[in-house]
Order: structure tokens, then C-alpha cells, then sequence
């Protein structure tokens, strides 16, 4: 390379004569010039010239020679010249090239030629035939090793006639094995061991072996080979050896055996727990076939069913952060939810796999290690008894479900001891039983006869045709009690698990349907139904959604529209049209669903529907205002994470509030403190809530759920509750709405109002209000002042419109630091993407039809090639035939000559 | 058995009717049988309700025939033969106090209160009527309307609370909204009626004394606004084809009678109108005059500026009745060129915590969004307005909302310098550099009743933000347009007014969700959390 720069720089550089460039060129490389001469110093060293030079000198000769043809060199000319850009193709030696392309069509389009218009034939394919890179032994090396290879891949150990084992096995000496000649003499080492016995003194041999200047090889004995006999020695104190060895291990070995079958009865009890009994019977009876014996053990222990293996049981560790995964990727999901994202741009089944999850983590398999935790086969039967403590036995009805499933027998089992179980209920509980007797009479009275009164009926069939709808529920439970009808609940949650058929999902989303209804219906009894019962067909509504959500879904929406047209309906003609059945359903849907989210297909439309009636209602009975204020409650729920302003439920509250001291025949009385505007109507019927001073309250109690369901006459009592109960109200929003900005205008009147009543209550020392309500609105008061006081500090104007500066469009060309001229620059990528493909195309669409023109060059050329050939044999074939024919023309007319002067020579 | 009395009943009541007939036959044959319309009034005035009926359309027949046979005119020539004792006379006399008698059963019969007797009361007497006009324009030989009988009628029928709804209705629109002079003379005699010294008993000595007299009761301002509720027409220009009840005399000596041209008319209803105004009005009744006031009554006034104490009345009472007020008070103003002192201030007293709960909300902000739309008026007043809006707006119903934000909008984009109240960069201190730390970055009085004086400008409207807030979700959408660059154009008021409760709620439900609703995290496992507000104060 250097050279050709030389080159190019001469050519540069200047016109020089040919010569003249030559010679510098030899110089240059040496080849003339002192350099080139032989130093006497080589000579001497018999290095010569001739042998180790000739071969460089005729490649730089060569080099030479080439560089210096003008027309070899082909130099690209470049359109623009463009600093630091090296391009290979600068300078291209043409000839080379040429040569090149020609070679390697001779290769292949030439081989092809030849090949044209011939079939079959052998293709030779020993190994290494056709590679002419390949000695001759090289070859034959190849083609013993894949031999071997091959041999050694087939299956060659089992062939027994192979005696190649047999080396590697045992030894042998002379075709001899070597136990044979066990009994040579002792090994070598061993020797000085007598020695030592019988005189003390240490054999001369041995010292020179081992002692000082010992292990080491003698001087003299360098080179020296062991002899035959020292050797034979040697081999045989080693296997003396190894023999010891083994006898020791195989002694321990027995030792310990012998141990094992001493404590195998005790072992064996371990090993055999159930069958103790018989063992011990065969003891007796059989002493003598004791092999026998231990031989049916031996069976036993292989034929044993043995552990499968499993899956890596999950540490604690992981189990919980597993568990912590999903929890927050809910949690992820409910707050994009709540920022009206769609939750499932992470990943579409996020939510479904999420619900999987979470049935597959519920619903699992119990395992060896939950024995503590959840997994209480006895205990199920316990909490079916209408004893749920606590919640945990979550799921216990699944758990009796996989179990059922797994083995029927122990499921009969289990079942057997539900139903003693049952039994044992009914004898405990037949004094809540009247009681809820009684409450069933007043559901069949009230409602679709959820229940009726057939004491009886206390054994409970194990499966159930599913229900379709309501009515069939109600034909299938009717005989039974409310405990029962759990049972039952649970039993058909087990019987139709999603797991064991497909269809089992819309029959477990019926039935979600069907206890939603039912739930409703409870609700509205009269004494109420205890709580237990009702959080507990809850607890299925809660997990019996996700079965199918969709279908129940749309059974809440048509459940929420209705209530809506109730509430227009009551508005429309001044009555209350809402029932403390939809009190309990708002609740439930609330808890159901995802409340907080900012749009939800069932939530959304009811908070409109309650919205409308906590503000547009006339709120004329204490039934309407438990409903009232429960519903305001439950508003408070949905917005407890997300925190939104639901304007109507802060009027209702401070209405009702303002109800209580406030003179309802007196609008300005009225409006100094309550912001909301209540019509005439609606102010008067409140009026029923005024606290009149002459009156004692006796007790402050909860508003009672059956407050919902039957209205009663206001009295102190109830004018109290409802005043706790706004308080209570009041002191939730004001907690929850603290972030909001406005909350000073929000709450601000509140204040005042709370003023109000706190000036207005009765002190006196008989008809005082109660302290229970008087420390609960001096706490909100103070918190109150605390919470607008912080929130006044904390305040600072709006800054609504501060948005990012948009940059004017600049026209200034763009500068790159770093300029690559191989990079496009363009900042559209697509389209400098298609630019790069067009000119690829463009480049190698020149290239084969450059490569094609060559092509049909180089075949144009053979064919010549060969019609030359041809001629030139045709034409030799016709000279010999011609040069015979003369020569035999010319002997002819030797002969005739000859003949005729030979006649004439006659003659 | 029943059957059969049943059926001599009806024997007997078509033997009356038939009975009636033939005297009507013999009454109308000659003047013989005049002594038979005796026998007719009998059965007209006996207990029998059909025949009664028909006896009482039988003797109407009869006397018009006699009013156009003049029999009935009470002529010169009678007044001068009084005391002459001819026969005609005699029974000319006799005739009229049959006639008289004949007016006072129809009278008695217009007071009952069956529905179908009242208005067959009420033909025959415009009949009647009728009749004696056109005699009356014969004797008098230009158009007299016998305004003495109508004034009767008409009070009758607004005084009694027996006046069928049917009753005003036929009233209204088969004879005042159909002839022009019965209108006339309608409102002519309410302005009567109405004002505060009639005398009902000046005409009539021979009536007894009657329950109210000058205390207009409610029923009488009841029936008056009912009919004056379904006048509809009004000449707008004088033309020859006036429809008159009591035809025009042909050979008319007086060449333009007061009926025929339209400036009386306007009076007549300007008067009427005003008249009903100065009564003592029931608020329903206000409500619904406001209501038509611009489009009903303004219009046909001879004066508007007469209504203008009523309206200023009306938009100082406070409440609903000053959004009403505002509608016509804004037509007088551009119409009218009403000049009204402090409207503004008047306006903002306006925004009170009913604003956003109230019916007419939309009309009123329609009319707002006019009154605000000057780009003319300063920032503190525009900036007040709106501080006052979005202070209401954040106790408001969804449907006031979705008013009040595309409201504040256009306020804030058409008046630039209230950008502040959504957008305000800290102070500096000239001297030291340093941001200005506000305490109480809140100077807006609430109360102030005096725009200039409550410092909205000097305020931010942190109601909007917390409307970004707001558990409706569309709501918080459209409250967070105030966190873009205002690029958007005006918003069409109009979009957004016509919302309610049940308008969202079906919006939200009629179309059906796209997936399945999103489940709790946790799915529940009691009825109340507890620990949750319901918790709190009930228990199951």
C-alpha cells in the first residue's frame, strides 16, 4: 500500500520520464542500490541471496511493474471533495479486479456452462475427494476419525464382541490379569516396616529412597529405567491396597446395616403408621418367616405411592410480596380509574388477569403449609353456623368445594359433619330462631315472600338446582331459615364452582343477581335482620361479581334507573318513593364497584339520582331524613379517596343541621347560615326536626336501620340522633374536602351555622341536650376553625393559565457540531429512510446489469474460446489428413518416379 | 221498574219540549198568542233542566223576532205616551218587562255552575245583546254598542267563582278574540270593573246588596286574567273589515265610530292591562304576567313607559318576580330607551343563593349573557359578576353549573383584564425584589351590595378549581377549560342551559357501557365498612 502511495504521489507530483520513475522505484524498494548487495556479514552467516530473496524481490518487482502501468489504475474522480470522507474505491486497480471477476466466473457461470445439457453422472463424495486444499494423509486422517466417530456414536457399547470393556476394567500383565499375580511380594513401601520390627534400624534402601536428598532422582540414575521387577512391585502394593480399602468399607458398611435392621421395628412403626395393627399380629403369628416378612416390606415400600413432584412450594416472602404485587397493581389500576384514564392502557387484561389472580390465590389449592392459616376443614362447619367472626374464614365454602371435588369421599364426609353440625345449630339457636321466625313471617307479609315460617325443615338437601331468577329463589328457600338459606348460598357456591364447568359462570352471576334481590328484600324487615346475616349475603354478592360482571353490572343499572324514577316520582308528587331497600343497594353497589373512579357506568348515574334527591326532595318524616342522611353518608363514601365536591349532600347536611335550631317559618333566619336555598315547602317540612327547648331527650341513640323501613313521630330522641348524626356528617366532609381550594367557601357558612346551634341548644339544667351531642359539635367546631384557619394561611391565588412559552419557529439553518457526512440529516426519518432504500435499489440495480454485461461478456468469450478450439482441431485434423494424403501422394509419385525411372532404367 | 219511570220521563220531558214548540210556533205565528211566552218563562225557570233549556233558546228565538220587529224598542213616542194607555203601548210595555225578566233568568242562568248552561246562557245573551245594538243603531242612526247589558255580563261572569274555566275559555276565544268591539268594550268595562270606585250598585238599585264590592276579590282577578291570558288578537291597523258583533249601521251619520279605529283599541288594552296590574295580584298570577310581558303585552301597549313602574316594582320585589321583571325590563331598555338607574347593581342583587335552584334560570341567563355581552364595561364590575357566579355555582345543581362555567368563559375571553381572577403572578417588591407574601389572599366581600366596593378583582376564583372537582364527571371536565390557553371560541350559551337532573341521568344511562363496570379491589365482606361515615350514627 505504501508503495502504491508512493506511486500515486509521483504521479502527482510531477510528469517524470518512465524511467526515471522507474528507477526511483527500485531504489526505493530496494531492489538496486546498496541495500540490494549481499553484506560479506550474510555471506559469512550462509544466508543467500538467492534462496530467501528471490521471492521478495520478484514481488516487489511485480508490484513495481504493475504501479508503474498507467492504465491498471483506474482513480475515481470525486463530484466533491469532502474532508475526512476515505472511500475505498479512490483508487481501484483495474486488472486485478478484472482478473478477479473473470476467475470467478470461470468458477461458477463457466462450470455451469460446461455443464449444461448433461445429466446423472457420480458425484464423488468420499471425504476430502474434492478439496485439492487436502493432502493425501490428510484426507485419509479424516476419514479414519469420522470412522471412530461414527463408531463411537452407534450404540457401540452394547456391542459385546468388541473386547474394548475389558481394558478398562481390569488389568492385565503379559495378557494376564493382574489378580492372578496377587501373591507376588509385598510393595515396595512396606519393606522398611519390617525392617523396622526386627532390627531398629531403618534399610539402607529405604534411607536413600526417602531421607534427605531422598525423592529425588539419584545422579547417576538420571537416565536410568526401572527395572521389570521393580515395577511389577509397585502395581501390586497399589492393588494390595485398593483390596484393603474396599474390605474396610464393605466392614462399616455392614456395621451400619446391621445397625439400620436393629432399629428397624421402630423405623418401620414410622414408615407403616396405619398399619401398626397388623404388623404387630403378624409378629406374633409369624416369627419364624421373618424374611418373608421384610420382604412384603420391601414390596410395600416400592410399590408405595410415592410424593409427586411439585412446583417449588413459594416462601412467606414471596407469597407476601406477591400478594403486594397485585395489591398495588389494583390499587395502580383504581387510580388511573380515578383520573377517568382508561385502566387497562397498561395492559388490556390487566383487570382480568388481576381477578384471576386474586380467584386463584382465594380459591387455591390448600397446601401442606397452609395447615395453619386458612385452611381449617373443621372449622367451616363452624361458621356456617352463623358464627362468622371476622372474616376469616374467607372462602371456607370454596375450600369444602375443592375438596369436594378432589375426592368425593371426603367430601361426603365433611358434608356428613356439616350436617350434624346443623343440627346442633338448630338445638342452640332456638331462641333467635322464634325471633327470626317471627321476622320471616313479616318478610312473607311485606315483601315476595323471601322466607317462611317452617321450623322443620332442618335438614338441608346437599344440592340445589340453580335459580334462574328471584322467584325460583324464593320456591327454593322458602322452607328454610334465614341461617339455613346461608348454607344453602354456600353449598350452591360450592356445587356450581366456576371451576368444574364452564356454565357454572352464568348460574353463579344469576345468583349474584338473585342475593342482590334478596338483599333488598331483607333489607326492608321490620325488626331488621341481623347484621350477620346480612353482611354475610353480602360477602357472596362481593365475591360472587366477578363472575360475571358485566351481566351484573347491568342488573345494578336497571336496579339504579329505577331507583331514579322512583326519586322523580317522589319529587313529582311530594312523596317519599325511596326505601331503605335502595338505601342498602346504594350501599352495596358502592363497596361493589370501583366508587371512586371518575366515570363509572353505575355509580355516576346514581350519585346524579341521590344528588337530585338529597336537593329537589321534600323531606316531610324522620323516615325520609334517616333515608336522607344515610344516603349522604354513603355519598361520603364514594368520594372518600377521590375526594370530589358533591355540592348537594353538603346542603341536605347543613339544611338538616340548620333544621334543628332554626325557626322554619322565618326565611332569614334561615339563610343567615345555610347557603342552600330550600323552597318554602321543603323549609316547613323540616320544621318537624326544630328542637323545642321545653323537651328532655332521654337517650341519644343511633339512627336504627328500621328507621329506614317504618316512619315514626319526631320526638327529642330522634330530633337529637339526627342532630349527631349531621355532626357526625359534617365532621367527615370537613375532613374530607380540606384539600379542595375553596374549602373556605364551602365550609365557611358552616361555621356560622354551627355558631348558631351551639347558641341555640338548650342548657338549662333539665331540658339540657345531651353532653354526648354538645362535645361532638364543640369538637367540630374547633376543628372546624382549626381546619379554615390553616386553610386561609395555606391559600394563594390561582395560577390557571400557566403554560409552557411556545418557541417561535426559527428560520436560522440549522448548524451540526459534528458533521457526519455519511449520516443524513434530514428530520424526517421516514422519509430519510426512503431515500437510503431508493439509492440502495438505484446502486444495485446497477450492479446486475453491470454483472449481467459482464456475464454475457464472459460467456460471449468462451463461446469464441471454443469455436476456436474447434477450428483449430478441425483445421490440425485436415492438416494430418492433408499431410498424409501428400505424403502418400508423394510416395506414389516416389514410386511412380522410381517406377517409370526404373523402367526407363529397364528400358 | 226503574226502567219504565225512566221512560216516562222522557215521554214527559219531549211532551214539554214539544209542548215549548208549539207555543214558540204560536207566539211567532201572530201577536195574538203573545201571553204564551208567559207559559214559556214558566217552564224556563221550572225545575226541569232540559226543558228549561230548551224554553229558555225558544224564548231567545222570540224576542229576537221581537227586537226586530221592533216591539222591544223603547221608543220617543213611548216615553211620550206614558201616561196614554193605547194597547200598543200596554203591550209593548208588558213585553219589555217579560224581556227584562227574560234577561235576569239568562243572568242567573250565566251564575250556575253547569258548565254547558253558562255558555248557553252566555250566547243567548250577546244575542240578546245584539239584537238591541242593532235596534239602537237604528233608533240612533250611528253604530251604539249596549254597553249596559255587556257591562252585566261581564261582570257576572268575572265576579262569580262558579265561572267555569269552559266558560271564560268560550268567552275569550269564540267572541272576543273574534270580534273586535266585544273586545273593546271588554276592556273598556274591566278598566270599569277594576277600578277602585265602581260602585256596582249605581245601575242596579233593584239588585240586591252583593258580598264584595270595592275589594276586588281574588276570584274576580282570576277570571279577569284568565280571559285577558287568551286575547290573542289585535287590529293593527284601521281597515274597513273589522268583524263587529253589533254590525255597523249602513247609512252611519258619525263616519268613523271609536270601534272602527285602532288607537282605541290600544288604549282600551293598554288601560285594561294596566287596570289588571294595579290589582291586588296573587303571585302566580304576577309570575305569568311577567312571563308574557315582552312578547304579549308590550308590543300592543299604547305607552310602554307606563308598565315601567310595575316593572321596577316588580324587579325591586327581590326573588323569582326580579328574574321575571328583567325580561321586560330589558325590552323596555332596548326598545324603549328606558333609562335605569343602577341596573347593574340591581342586576347583581339578583345573584342570590336561589339563582342557580330557580326555574327561569336559563331566561335568565340569556338575558345576562346580553346584559354582560358590552365589552364596554369595566373589569371590576365584569370581575364581580363572576366571582359572585362562581361563588353560587359551587352550591348549584350540575344543570346550574353547566350554565354558569361556559358563562364565565365568555366573560373572562371577551373581557381580558378579569384574566387575573384565574391567573395571577405573585407581586414584587419594587425595592427589594422579593415576592409579596399575601396572608389573606382573599379580599372579596361576599356581601358587598356595591360592585365597585367587593374586590373581586382582587380575589381568585379557587370555586372553579374546586369544580374541576366535582363528582360529575362531565363537570369537571368542562371546569378544566380553564387550565388551557383560552384558543376555544365563545361557547354557545344556548347548549347549556336547557339541563337538569334527569337530563344527565339519562345521558349517563341510555347508552349501553362498553365493557363490564370496574369491581372494587377488595370486594366487600360487611354491608357498612366499618369505620365508614355510615358507621357513624347508624347501625344495623
Amino acid at each position: 500500500m505504501a508503495k502504491l502511495n508512493a506511486v500515486k504521489r509521483n504521479a502527482n507530483t510531477g510528469k517524470q520520464s518512465a524511467l526515471k520513475r522507474l528507477r526511483t522505484a527500485l531504489s526505493s524498494s530496494g531492489i538496486t542500490g546498496a541495500k540490494s548487495q549481499v553484506s560479506k556479514r550474510d555471506r559469512k552467516r550462509g544466508i543467500h541471496k538467492t534462496t530467501q530473496k528471490s521471492d521478495e524481490r520478484r514481488k516487489k518487482l511485480q508490484a513495481i511493474q504493475s504501479a508503474l502501468n498507467p492504465f491498471e489504475f483506474q482513480t475515481n474522480r470525486k463530484k466533491m471533495d469532502i474532508l475526512g470522507l476515505k472511500r475505498k474505491d479512490d483508487v481501484v486497480n483495474v486488472a486485478i479486479a478484472r482478473q478477479r471477476a473473470v476467475e470467478k466466473r470461470k468458477n461458477t457461470l463457466g462450470k455451469e456452462r460446461q455443464q449444461r445439457n448433461r445429466f446423472g453422472g457420480v458425484v464423488d463424495q468420499r471425504i476430502g475427494e474434492n478439496d485439492p486444499t487436502m493432502d493425501p494423509e490428510e484426507r485419509m486422517l479424516k476419514r479414519f476419525t469420522m470412522e471412530r466417530q461414527k463408531r463411537q456414536s452407534r450404540g457401540d457399547m452394547f456391542n459385546l464382541e468388541d473386547d474394548v470393556e475389558g481394558e478398562i476394567t481390569s488389568l492385565t500383565h503379559f495378557g494376564r490379569s493382574i489378580d492372578e499375580i496377587d501373591e507376588f511380594d509385598e510393595p515396595a513401601g512396606s519393606d522398611y516396616g519390617e525392617d523396622d520390627q526386627a532390627s531398629g534400624a531403618i534399610g539402607s534402601s529405604a534411607v536413600s529412597a526417602t531421607h534427605f536428598g531422598g525423592f529425588e532422582p539419584a545422579a547417576g540414575e538420571e537416565g536410568r529405567k526401572k527395572t521389570k521387577n521393580e515395577v511389577m512391585q509397585e502395581i501390586i502394593a497399589k492393588s494390595k491396597q485398593h483390596k484393603y480399602e474396599r474390605q474396610m468399607l464393605k466392614e462399616q458398611d455392614d456395621g451400619v446395616r446391621r445397625e439400620l435392621d436393629d432399629d428397624f421395628e421402630s423405623v418401620r412403626a414410622l414408615l407403616f403408621a396405619d398399619k401398626d395393627q397388623d404388623d404387630d399380629d403378624m409378629d406374633v403369628d409369624n416369627q419364624p418367616s421373618k424374611e418373608k416378612l421384610y420382604d412384603s416390606y420391601v414390596r410395600d415400600l416400592v410399590f408405595e405411592k410415592r410424593g409427586r413432584p411439585q412446583d417449588r412450594l413459594k416462601t412467606e416472602e414471596e407469597q407476601a410480596r406477591e400478594e403486594l404485587e397485585r395489591l398495588e397493581r389494583a390499587e395502580r389500576h383504581r387510580l388511573r380509574r380515578m383520573e377517568g384514564l382508561p385502566s387497562d392502557s397498561e395492559s388490556d387484561s390487566g383487570s382480568d388477569t388481576e381477578m384471576a389472580g386474586y380467584d386463584s390465590k382465594k380459591k387455591r389449592r390448600p397446601e401442606a403449609d397452609d395447615l395453619g392459616d386458612d385452611f381449617e376443614p373443621n372449622a367451616e362447619s363452624e361458621d356456617e353456623i352463623n358464627v362468622p367472626t371476622e372474616g376469616v374464614d374467607f372462602g371456607a365454602g370454596l375450600e369444602a368445594g375443592e375438596s369436594s371435588d378432589e375426592e368425593d369421599g371426603d367430601s361426603e364426609d365433611e358434608e356428613e359433619e356439616e350436617e350434624e353440625d346443623d343440627d346442633g345449630s338448630d338445638l342452640r339457636e332456638s331462641d333467635s330462631e322464634a325471633e327470626s321466625n317471627e321476622q320471616q313471617s313479616h318478610a312473607a307479609a311485606r315483601s315476595a315472600k323471601p322466607v317462611s315460617n317452617h321450623e322443620s325443615s332442618s335438614e338441608l338437601p346437599f344440592t340445589f338446582a340453580a335459580p334462574t331468577d328471584y322467584d325460583a329463589w324464593v320456591e327454593l328457600v322458602a322452607p328454610y331459615t334465614l341461617e339455613q338459606q346461608l348454607v344453602i348460598i354456600k353449598r350452591m357456591r360450592t356445587q356450581y364452582h366456576i371451576r368444574l364447568a364452564p356454565q357454572n359462570k352464568g348460574k353463579l352471576a344469576a345468583l349474584a343477581v338473585i342475593l342482590t334481590n334478596h338483599l333488598a328484600v331483607l333489607a326492608e324487615q321490620n325488626p331488621p335482620v341481623s347484621k350477620q346475616t346480612i353482611d354475610e349475603i353480602v360477602r357472596h354478592i362481593g365475591e360472587l361479581a366477578p363472575a360475571d360482571p358485566e351481566q351484573f353490572g347491568e342488573y345494578c343499572r336497571e336496579l339504579v334507573i329505577g331507583m331514579q324514577r322512583r326519586i322523580q316520582k317522589g319529587i313529582r308528587q311530594q312523596t317519599n318513593q325511596l326505601r331503605a331497600s335502595d338505601v342498602a343497594l346504594a350501599r352495596l353497589f358502592v363497596s361493589v364497584f370501583s366508587s371512586s373512579d371518575r366515570y363509572h357506568a353505575i355509580i355516576t348515574p346514581m350519585m346524579v339520582a341521590i344528588a337530585q334527591f338529597l336537593s329537589q326532595h321534600t323531606f316531610a318524616c324522620v323516615r325520609d331524613i334517616s333515608i336522607g342522611l344515610a344516603l349522604a353518608a354513603i355519598v361520603h363514601e364514594t368520594q372518600r379517596l377521590s375526594r370530589r365536591l358533591v355540592p348537594e349532600a353538603l346542603n341536605f347536611v347543613t339544611s338538616i343541621l340548620a333544621a334543628t335550631v332554626c325557626d322554619h317559618n322565618d326565611s332569614h333566619d334561615w339563610s343567615d347560615g345555610c347557603v342552600f336555598p330550600l323552597s318554602r315547602r321543603q323549609r316547613e317540612a323540616l320544621g318537624i326536626l326544630h328542637i323545642n327547648t321545653a323537651e328532655k331527650c332521654t337517650d341519644v341513640s343511633d339512627i336504627s336501620w328500621a328507621l329506614l323501613v317504618e316512619d315514626v313521630p319526631a320526638t327529642a330522641d330522634i330530633r337529637y340522633a339526627v342532630l349527631r348524626a349531621c355532626l357526625a356528617l359534617c365532621r367527615r366532609y370537613v375532613d374530607c374536602y380540606f384539600s379542595l381550594s375553596a374549602f373556605i367557601e364551602c365550609f365557611q357558612p358552616l361555621e356560622l351555622l354551627l355558631d348558631k346551634v351551639c347558641l341555640r341548644l338548650p342548657r338549662f339544667k333539665l331540658q339540657r341536650a345531651p353532653d354526648a351531642v354538645l362535645k361532638l359539635l364543640e369538637d367540630l367546631q374547633s376543628h372546624l376553625a382549626d381546619q379554615l384557619t390553616s386553610a386561609r394561611e395555606s391559600r394563594i391565588p390561582l395560577k390557571m393559565q400557566y403554560h409552557k412559552p411556545l418557541a417561535i419557529a426559527s428560520v436560522a439553518p440549522k448548524f451540526e457540531s459534528s458533521y457526519n457526512p455519511e449520516t443524513h440529516y434530514d428530520p424526517d426519518r421516514d422519509r430519510s429512510e426512503i431515500l437510503k432504500l431508493r439509492r440502495q435499489v438505484a446502486r444495485e440495480r446497477r450492479g446486475a446489469v453491470r454483472e449481467l454485461r459482464r456475464d454475457a461478456q464472459f460467456l460471449a468469450g468462451e463461446r469464441l474460446k471454443e469455436q476456436k478450439e474447434k477450428d483449430k482441431s478441425y483445421a490440425d485434423k485436415m492438416k494430418k489428413a492433408w499431410s498424409v494424403l501428400e505424403s502418400d501422394q508423394s510416395e506414389m509419385k516416389k514410386l511412380d518416379k522410381q517406377r517409370i525411372k526404373d523402367r526407363k532404367a529397364k528400358i | 221498574m226503574s226502567l219504565k219511570r225512566k221512560h216516562s220521563n222522557v215521554e214527559e220531558e219531549s211532551s214539554l219540549n214539544e209542548v215549548v214548540h208549539k207555543l214558540e210556533a204560536s207566539v211567532l205565528s201572530s201577536h195574538e198568542n203573545l201571553n204564551n211566552i208567559v207559559e214559556i218563562y214558566k217552564i224556563a225557570s221550572g225545575d226541569d233542566a232540559e226543558a228549561a233549556f230548551t224554553a229558555a233558546n225558544s224564548l231567545g228565538r222570540i224576542y229576537s223576532a221581537l227586537w226586530t220587529k221592533g216591539l222591544l224598542k223603547r221608543a220617543k213616542s213611548q216615553q211620550q205616551n206614558k201616561d196614554s194607555t193605547t194597547a200598543a203601548a200596554k203591550v209593548s210595555e208588558w213585553i219589555r218587562e217579560n224581556y227584562k225578566q227574560y234577561v235576569d233568568l239568562l243572568k242567573s242562568m250565566l251564575g250556575n255552575s253547569n258548565g254547558p248552561i253558562q255558555i248557553a246562557a252566555l250566547r243567548l245573551l250577546l244575542q240578546m245583546i245584539d239584537k238591541e245594538g242593532q235596534s239602537m243603531c237604528k233608533s240612533a242612526g250611528n253604530y251604539v254598542f249596549p254597553n249596559d247589558s255587556f257591562l252585566e255580563a261581564i261582570e257576572i261572569i268575572l265576579n262569580s267563582s262558579d265561572s267555569s274555566e269552559h266558560l271564560l275559555r268560550t268567552l275569550a276565544e269564540s267572541y272576543l278574540n273574534a270580534y273586535d268591539d266585544l273586545r273593546l268594550y271588554f276592556y273598556r268595562d274591566l278598566v270599569k270593573l277594576a277600578s277602585p270606585d265602581y260602585d256596582p250598585f249605581k245601575n242596579r238599585s233593584k239588585r240586591g246588596p252583593r258580598a264584595s264590592s270595592v275589594q276586588h276579590s281574588e276570584v274576580f282577578v282570576q277570571n279577569a286574567f284568565a280571559v285577558m291570558n287568551q286575547i290573542r288578537t289585535m287590529p293593527k291597523t284601521s281597515n274597513e273589515n273589522m268583524s263587529l258583533w253589533v254590525a255597523l249601521p249602513k247609512n252611519s251619520s258619525d263616519a268613523e265610530p271609536s270601534v272602527l279605529s285602532p288607537a282605541a283599541h290600544t288604549r282600551a288594552f293598554s288601560e285594561a292591562w294596566l287596570a289588571l296590574m294595579r290589582l291586588q295580584l296573587n303571585p302566580e298570577i304576577y309570575k305569568q304576567i311577567l312571563l308574557m310581558m315582552h312578547k304579549r303585552i308590550i308590543p300592543h301597549m299604547s305607552d310602554s313607559k307606563l308598565l315601567m313602574d310595575f316593572l321596577s316594582n316588580s324587579y325591586e320585589t327581590g326573588g323569582s318576580v326580579s328574574l321575571l321583571a328583567l325580561n321586560g325590563l330589558f325590552t323596555l331598555i332596548t326598545e324603549h330607551n328606558l333609562n335605569y338607574p343602577q341596573f347593574y347593581e340591581k342586576l347583581y342583587a339578583l345573584f342570590d343563593r336561589n339563582l342557580f335552584h330557580v326555574k327561569y334560570r336559563a331566561r335568565f341567563f340569556r338575558l345576562l349573557e346580553v346584559f354582560l355581552g358590552s365589552s364596554h364595561l369595566p373589569a371590576y364590575l365584569i370581575a364581580a359578576f363572576i366571582k359572585r357566579m362562581a361563588r353560587l355555582a359551587l352550591f348549584a345543581p350540575p344543570a346550574g353549573i353547566v350554565t354558569a362555567i361556559p358563562m364565565i368563559y365568555n366573560l373572562l375571553k371577551s373581557h381580558p383584564s378579569c384574566m387575573v381572577l384565574i391567573h395571577r403572578m405573585p407581586e414584587y417588591d419594587s425595592e427589594t425584589g422579593e415576592e409579596k407574601v399575601d396572608k389573606d389572599c382573599d379580599p372579596f366581600i361576599a356581601d358587598e351590595p356595591d360592585l365597585s366596593k367587593c374586590q373581586a378583582l382582587q380575589s381568585s376564583l379557587w370555586e372553579l378549581e374546586t369544580l374541576q372537582h366535582h363528582y360529575y364527571p362531565n363537570i369537571a371536565t368542562l371546569a378544566k377549560i380553564f387550565n388551557e390557553p383560552f384558543h376555544k371560541p365563545q361557547f354557545m350559551l344556548e347548549d347549556f342551559l336547557d339541563h337538569t337532573y334527569t337530563t344527565f341521568f339519562e345521558s349517563d344511562t341510555s347508552r349501553k357501557p362498553k365493557k363490564a363496570p370496574a369491581l372494587a379491589t377488595q370486594p366487600p365482606t360487611t354491608l357498612i365498612r366499618p369505620g365508614d361515615a355510615l358507621s357513624d350514627f347508624m347501625s344495623l
